[in-house]
């Protein structure tokens, strides 16, 4: 009877310190994760805002129910129907390159530098929901 | 014989009154020649009324009366446009170059608007802007926050139709104006502090109306700036009847209304 108790104990002893040692070893190894948090939210209204702050897209790139502005011209669905990265490289990188003659392109410039990566998102989002439903509450 | 034919009509065309949602006549620029373009004219906008509801609509003359002075109210003032990079504006020739220029925009048209009531699709054209009255709609929404909410009333942007359920716009007569707004480009607003806009759409509806919406709606009025110097103009076509068919019959929209008015 007495080595039987002095068994469970032992058992509860062992069972004790394994547990504590995970408990340890789950201590030692934590690690803190720093979580970037992305204030940016995306809105039509302020996508629409952008556009218009950037000169007015839609005067040359007409939607796309309306008889095109000029042939070499996208229109706002043709862009819309692009992935998001092309989009921004039509924007921001390639697409007008040489199309602004001297006396438009240090405006164009301008203003394209101007925006920041959460308003470069909000036009992109903006362009892209011409490809959309277009539905509207 | 052909050819006489395609020729009357083209005349019978010309001679015809502009009709659909967006009639503008004695377009004018205006260019003071330091870079700032005043477009005038007068622009009528017709929205055509559609009743689809079950018991009736039977406030629809006074709603569709204070929707209209609204609507004129709203596009009336004038809009300043941001700077834009557009062709140069010769006005000797009343012309658009081929040389870039930058300018600044001020929209000043008089606007009028006119809401009609219609009973039948026949009296739709295929430019005719149009606002459905429903019995309910399925449609829910979630906003930029994750929060769901349910339709009073849906549009389709940019030259779309529009519909409200009719018990909603009763209530509130902005409700249409709102939707008809979607029509002419606008989008929702959801960020908190713009409670008071007309087109913030969670839970209410304010009325105010900014500077730059403004120039948005006259912005997809006269969306080529080139139609300015043809003196007239209306709206190209929508294919109104057909949208409005497909945007009616679309389940994931949930409209509730009476199909044997649909006609």
């Amino acid at each position: 009877m007495v080595l039987y108790t002095i068994k469970r104990n032992l058992g509860s002893i062992i069972i004790g310190c394994c547990l504590l040692a995970c408990n340890n070893s789950h201590h030692t190894n934590e690690k803190v994760l720093a979580v970037k948090i992305d204030s940016c939210q995306l809105s039509l209204s302020f996508g629409d805002a952008v556009m218009a702050k950037m000169g007015e897209c839609r005067y040359c790139h007409l939607r796309g129910d309306v008889p095109r502005f000029e042939e070499n011209v996208p229109t706002l669905t043709e862009l819309a129907a692009m992935d998001s990265l092309k989009i921004s490289n039509f924007i921001f990188i390639g697409g007008h390159s040489g199309m602004y003659k001297e006396s438009s392109s240090p405006l164009f410039k301008r203003k394209l530098d101007s925006l920041d990566d959460c308003e470069k998102r909000n036009l992109i989002h903006f362009i892209k929901d011409y490809k959309r439903s277009q539905i509207a509450n | 014989m052909f050819l006489e034919n395609f020729e009357r009509e083209i005349l019978a065309s010309q001679t015809k009154p502009l009709s659909g949602g967006i009639v503008a006549s004695n377009l004018k620029i205006n260019d003071n020649r330091t870079g700032l373009l005043t477009l005038t004219g007068d622009i009528l906008i017709t929205l055509k009324v559609l009743d689809l509801t079950t018991l009736g609509a039977f406030r629809i003359q006074s709603l569709m009366k204070s929707s209209e002075q609204t609507i004129m109210n709203k596009l009336r003032g004038g809009a300043d446009s941001d700077q834009i990079i557009f062709y140069e504006y010769s006005s000797v020739k009343n012309t658009f170059t081929n040389k870039q220029r930058t300018y600044s925009l001020k929209y000043n048209f008089n606007y009028t608007a006119k809401l009609i009531q219609i009973n039948s699709l026949s009296q739709l054209a295929g430019n005719d802007f149009v606002l459905a009255l429903v019995d309910g709609i399925g449609h829910r929404f979630t906003d930029m926050y994750g929060r769901k909410y349910v339709s009073g009333g849906l549009a389709k942007k940019n030259g779309g139709p529009a519909a409200v359920i009719y018990k909603e716009w009763e209530k509130n007569y902005l409700i249409g104006v709102h939707e008809f707004f979607h029509t002419l480009g606008l989008p929702d607003l959801e960020e908190s502090g713009m409670e008071n806009r007309l087109m913030y759409h969670l839970g209410r509806v304010g009325s105010n109306i900014t500077n730059n919406e403004k120039a948005a709606m006259n912005k997809f009025i006269m969306y080529d700036l080139r139609d300015m110097t043809k003196g007239s103009y209306s709206n190209p076509g929508y294919n109104t009847a057909n949208q409005l068919r497909t945007f009616l019959n679309d389940k994931s929209n949930g409209f509730i209304y009476n199909k044997a008015k649909f006609r």
